[in-house]
């Protein structure tokens, strides 16, 4: 999946902080962040960036991947539930033995994801690694 | 309000169709219900199509399907809802009909995936989840398939081999289906010696890849039709599976289900369903929202012979997204004309018996969008 470049770098400080919403009206919160409140209608809304803390709720190994990541695979993807709640989903690394498994701790790291070939732009984002 | 009615229809065999081009295939499907109803004039062609500016570089389908398929100068249009464009374009017609707009609309599914690698198809077939913060991560449709394959398995005690009931079931029901991508019966032992393609999920429990084209020519004159349109709308929710609260519910399902059950259609009481069973999760989280098993219990209903093609409620009749295939945006289209070829007793080696009425259920995505439509015998 190829994004432009342009998309990438407007969006690229929610990708680095996990920047996301918090609702001023009912308190949630929400990444990828929102306009208007999806839980209770307020357009007041803070940009907030996302607690680095969550834990797995789910992985899967991805062996069969797009063009773009083809280079890289296979991927290890989690769902992680960061520790104000809000689901996330996003490549796991660093994991070594038996700790991957449902309920551990992770902690957000900056990665790479992918390069755009020798002369495209390096496109960086969260990854989840182990909390130890 | 006027009714609408299945006047004719034509389902393409879904596949490898190298000789034919995206254009090729719409102006066959096309042709053969124009032909089957005589060439009636045609108010409006819409257009089912997820992929063919990603993959073929092509818009303007509606003009350009139209002028192929001998129907130049008609109004034409395209719509696309992920996965779930079939059942929107149904929907979108079905309301122009009863509302009195138009009085015939030709449905025309249709998609090219073969023509391209398979690693940029299933770049292709991932555009139903969000771009910016899904797909940027590496995630595909497998990510997610496994990963709510994975969650179901955890909270409900399946085993995955449990699940695979039902790509079982509708390989079974494929085998005997002329329009079928995957002819032929197959076994949980089949299945898990595929490929993994995200774990734990298989190869032959992942969305196929195929050409199609389904036209369906739909009127408001009941006469020379013995299929009727009694139900078909949609709704939306969170396009992420994991941002809805509890991540095994479908909202948009539940709520259109709600509004077919607010117009007399129970689509639990159905006498078939066309499931989109495009991850085996997927069938039972669908049967499982519409009330047609107990939450968890779908896979045991399955185990037990009950969504087989002789069992209480028979789904997949035709093959399903597993082995009829999954021509991405013309998928829905596909269930809808299969659906009335059960209720007008013309589904062959495949036929229900007492197939009074039948409901498919059409996804975009994981169930971004939900389609619900209702066909009955008239």
């Amino acid at each position: 999946m190829a994004l432009p470049p342009i998309a990438y770098w407007r969006t690229k400080r929610t990708y680095y902080d996990m920047k996301g919403s918090i609702c001023r009206s009912c308190g949630a919160a929400f990444y990828p962040p929102v306009k208007v409140c999806p839980k209770c209608g307020s357009r007041e809304l803070d940009s907030a960036p996302m607690p680095q803390g969550g834990r797995i709720i789910g992985f899967t190994t991805t062996n069969e991947v797009g063009a773009s990541f083809r280079r890289y695979r296979p991927l290890t993807f989690g769902l992680v539930e960061l520790d104000n709640g809000v689901v996330v989903l996003g490549q796991l690394v660093d994991f070594t033995g038996d700790e991957l498994k449902v309920g551990a701790r992770v902690r957000a790291v900056i990665r790479k994801l992918r390069e755009d070939g020798t002369d495209g732009i390096i496109y960086y984002g969260f990854k989840f690694a182990p909390e130890r | 309000m006027s009714g609408a009615y299945v006047r004719s229809l034509r389902m393409l065999p879904v596949g490898d169709h190298w000789d034919m081009s995206l254009l090729d295939l719409s102006a066959d499907a096309v042709m053969g219900a124009m032909d089957e109803a005589g060439w009636p004039e045609v108010d409006l062609l819409i257009v089912s199509n997820m992929a063919a500016e990603r993959l073929l570089s092509q818009g303007q389908l509606g003009a350009l399907a139209a002028e192929r398929a001998g129907l130049r100068g008609i109004r034409a249009l395209r719509i696309e809802a992920g996965h779930a464009s079939g059942g929107v374009a149904v929907a979108t017609a079905y309301r122009m009909l009863r509302s009195g707009a138009f009085d015939r609309i030709l449905v025309l599914g249709v998609e090219k995936v073969r023509d391209s690698m398979s690693e940029d198809a299933l770049e292709a077939m991932s555009m139903s989840e969000d771009a910016e913060y899904v797909l940027m991560t590496g995630a595909n449709m497998y990510t997610l398939g496994a990963l709510l394959t994975k969650l179901y398995m955890e909270r409900y005690g399946s085993s995955y081999e449990d699940l695979l009931q039902f790509p079982v079931i509708a390989h079974e029901n494929g085998a005997k289906a002329q329009h079928a991508q995957f002819r032929r019966p197959v076994t949980i032992r089949h299945i898990m010696e595929s490929p993994i393609v995200s774990d734990p999920v298989r190869l032959m429990d992942s969305p196929p890849m195929g050409d199609g084209a389904a036209a369906l020519l739909l009127t408001t004159d009941p006469s020379g039709a013995d299929a009727e349109i009694a139900f078909s709308d949609y709704a939306t929710s969170s396009v992420d599976f994991y941002s809805r609260g509890d991540p095994l519910s479908l909202p948009a399902l539940a709520t259109i289900a709600a509004a077919a059950r607010s117009s007399g259609i129970d689509p639990s009481a159905a006498d078939f369903l066309e499931l989109h069973d495009s991850f085996a999760v997927m069938a039972a989280l669908e049967l499982e929202e519409l009330g047609a098993a107990p939450r968890g219990g779908a896979p045991a209903l399955a185990k037990n012979g009950v969504f087989s093609s002789g069992g209480k409620l028979p789904v997949s009749t035709f093959g399903g997204m597993k082995a009829r295939g999954f021509p991405v945006g013309a998928a829905g289209v596909y269930q809808v004309a299969e659906a009335a070829l059960q209720v007008s007793g013309n589904a062959g080696a495949n036929q229900i018996q007492g197939a009074g009425m039948g409901v498919a259920v059409n996804l975009g995505g994981f169930g971004g969008t939900a389609v619900l439509t209702a066909v009955r015998r008239r």
